[in-house]
């Protein structure tokens, strides 16, 4: 995976992480949303590559969680166009393979992370602590009451 | 008139009782005529020029050997097509062997026509055709099945996520009552369990063809890992004690999906397989350049003799004593296995008195860090 920094000097109390969920799945995608918004965010949802392409430019988010094999356009084109006009944003590919050359074409493609379906809560708390470390410890992020 | 003779000037007879048979044994809606005598035209026809082939010096010999494999591999492609399984595929080469001697004796050869070497070397040119069938329909049958489990594996993953995402967020909700948090927590963990197998599906496929598992290590905490885990298992099973010990640091460089998978695979077992009321202990000991990983139940001793098949694939009749409970198809150890081997580790099961426990030993640089299948 490519080492990126990820800037999140802007992200206050204010202003929660805002998550753009990306599954032509629409069950999957409504589930995924629906995680995030417990988790304290702010979600749009796409189904497929030109949304997603789309969403990101009017949505502005700070972490794209996408799916890969999708109609239209897939995960891999709408990573690269979206990366070519947001070098900041974190875009983590969900993916149904976890093999060493699905992780190396994500990785080419231009994703920072790559996760293994199925995803669990835990996996995806993993995956935000770890780009947004700041969000994490002390920041609207509160976790589900167990 | 000479078998090979015979052959040639009476190719129709032949296809017209090969088609009889054919249509015997055909499976589903039958077939036309051209169908059902796929390639044997070519078949028989190669058959008796290959015997009329002087070994020793036709030139020709290699063509013709080319013209029998390829036209048996065409047919046995057809016949995985139509649905022919492998017995119907042998039964129709023996049915061809019994109609032309059978056609031919009819026809009343000599006794200098009936030469047995031209009776040998049409068995062997049939064996060929035979093999060589044989051996693509199995390529064929193999090749599917695999893209179907490959597809199958995949697909699930989308339906199981959801299944898993929300009973996972039901099952930390405290918006429940008891009865509804324990449903939403069956759920997560069956979920869970078939994922594990689905996973184990597709590493089992992928190892049946290549030489071992494909592995990317990278520096990593193995106690983070194995508590997340277990924080994972106990949300699944709020039922059970899970103790965890560490002895020292248990950083290196391994491949945490895979290792995620071991830890995984080795806490299912311990969970399917020891008493209900009794903790399941994992614990991790640094010593020197290695990183011990210890899990360890309570229950049913495993037999001795059955210890060494532990870690075969697909032993479920290995511990039908303890009556294995849903969520396992016997590949687990298996994979486990795998995983300890492709980072140059090793594992060991002990089972004695009521306590069963496996000890899984890993460098802490991988070994074998461009392992490929």
């Amino acid at each position: 995976m490519i080492n990126h920094s990820v800037d999140t000097h802007a992200l206050t109390d204010a202003t929660p992480l805002r998550v753009l969920v990306v599954e032509d799945g629409k069950g999957v995608a409504e589930v995924m949303a629906l995680f995030f918004e417990m988790e304290g965010m702010q979600t749009a949802v796409a189904f497929d590559g030109v949304e997603a392409v789309e969403t990101a430019e009017t949505f502005q988010p700070h972490l794209i969680c996408m799916d890969l094999t999708m109609p239209r356009m897939d995960g891999f084109e709408a990573a690269r166009r979206i990366r070519e006009k947001s070098s900041d944003v974190v875009i983590v590919a969900l993916c149904g393979w976890d093999d060493k050359d699905s992780r190396r074409r994500t990785a080419e493609a231009g994703f920072n992370d790559h996760l293994a379906k199925p995803l669990t809560p835990v996996a995806l708390r993993k995956m935000i602590g770890q780009f947004f470390p700041v969000l994490r410890q002390d920041q609207g992020c509160p976790k589900i009451a167990v | 008139m000479r078998l090979a003779d015979f052959i040639l000037a009476n190719v129709e007879p032949i296809l017209t009782e090969w088609e009889e048979f054919a249509r015997s044994i055909w499976p589903g809606e039958m077939a036309g005529s051209r169908a059902l005598r796929d390639h044997a035209s070519e078949m028989i026809l190669a058959v008796a020029r290959n015997m009329q082939i002087d070994h020793e010096e036709n030139r020709e010999e290699g063509a013709t050997a080319q013209n029998l494999d390829a036209a048996s591999d065409e047919h046995a492609n057809h016949r995985v097509k139509w649905g022919f399984n492998l017995q119907n595929l042998v039964a129709e080469y023996r049915a061809l062997r019994g109609s032309v001697i059978r056609l031919w004796n009819a026809s009343g050869p000599t006794a200098e026509e009936k030469d047995l070497e031209d009776i040998v070397r049409f068995d062997e040119a049939l064996d060929r055709l035979l093999a060589e069938s044989v051996l693509y329909y199995v390529g064929e049958v193999d090749k599917s099945r695999e893209i179907f489990l490959a597809i199958l594996g995949h697909d699930l993953r989308n339906p199981l996520n959801s299944v898993i995402l929300q009973s996972a967020i039901l099952a930390e909700s405290g918006k429940l009552d008891p009865s509804s948090k324990k449903i939403a927590t069956n759920i997560l963990a069956s979920g869970t369990a078939m994922g594990r197998m689905v996973g184990d599906l597709l590493d089992f496929t992928g190892s049946q063809v290549g030489a071992g598992m494909e592995i990317s290590p990278v520096p990593m905490d193995l106690q983070e890992l194995c508590e997340e885990v277990i924080d994972e298992m106990k949300t699944i099973h709020p039922e059970r004690s899970f103790v965890f010990e560490i002895s020292g640091d248990a950083e290196g460089e391994w491949d945490s999906s895979r290792l995620r998978q071991l830890v995984s695979n080795l806490l299912g077992n311990a969970v399917q397989h020891g008493w209900p009321d009794s903790p399941i202990v994992t614990s991790l000991r640094r010593m020197d350049d290695s990183v011990f990983l210890v899990v360890s139940n309570q229950g049913p001793a495993i037999a001795p003799d059955l210890l060494p098949l532990i870690f075969e694939p697909l032993q479920r009749e290995a511990d039908v004593n303890t009556c294995r409970p849903a969520g396992s198809i016997g590949l687990g150890l298996y994979i486990a296995r795998e995983v300890v081997t492709a980072h140059g580790g090793t594992v060991e099961v002990k089972s004695a008195g009521e306590r069963t426990t496996f000890t899984v030993k890993l460098p802490r640089i991988c070994r074998r860090a461009a392992s490929k299948k």
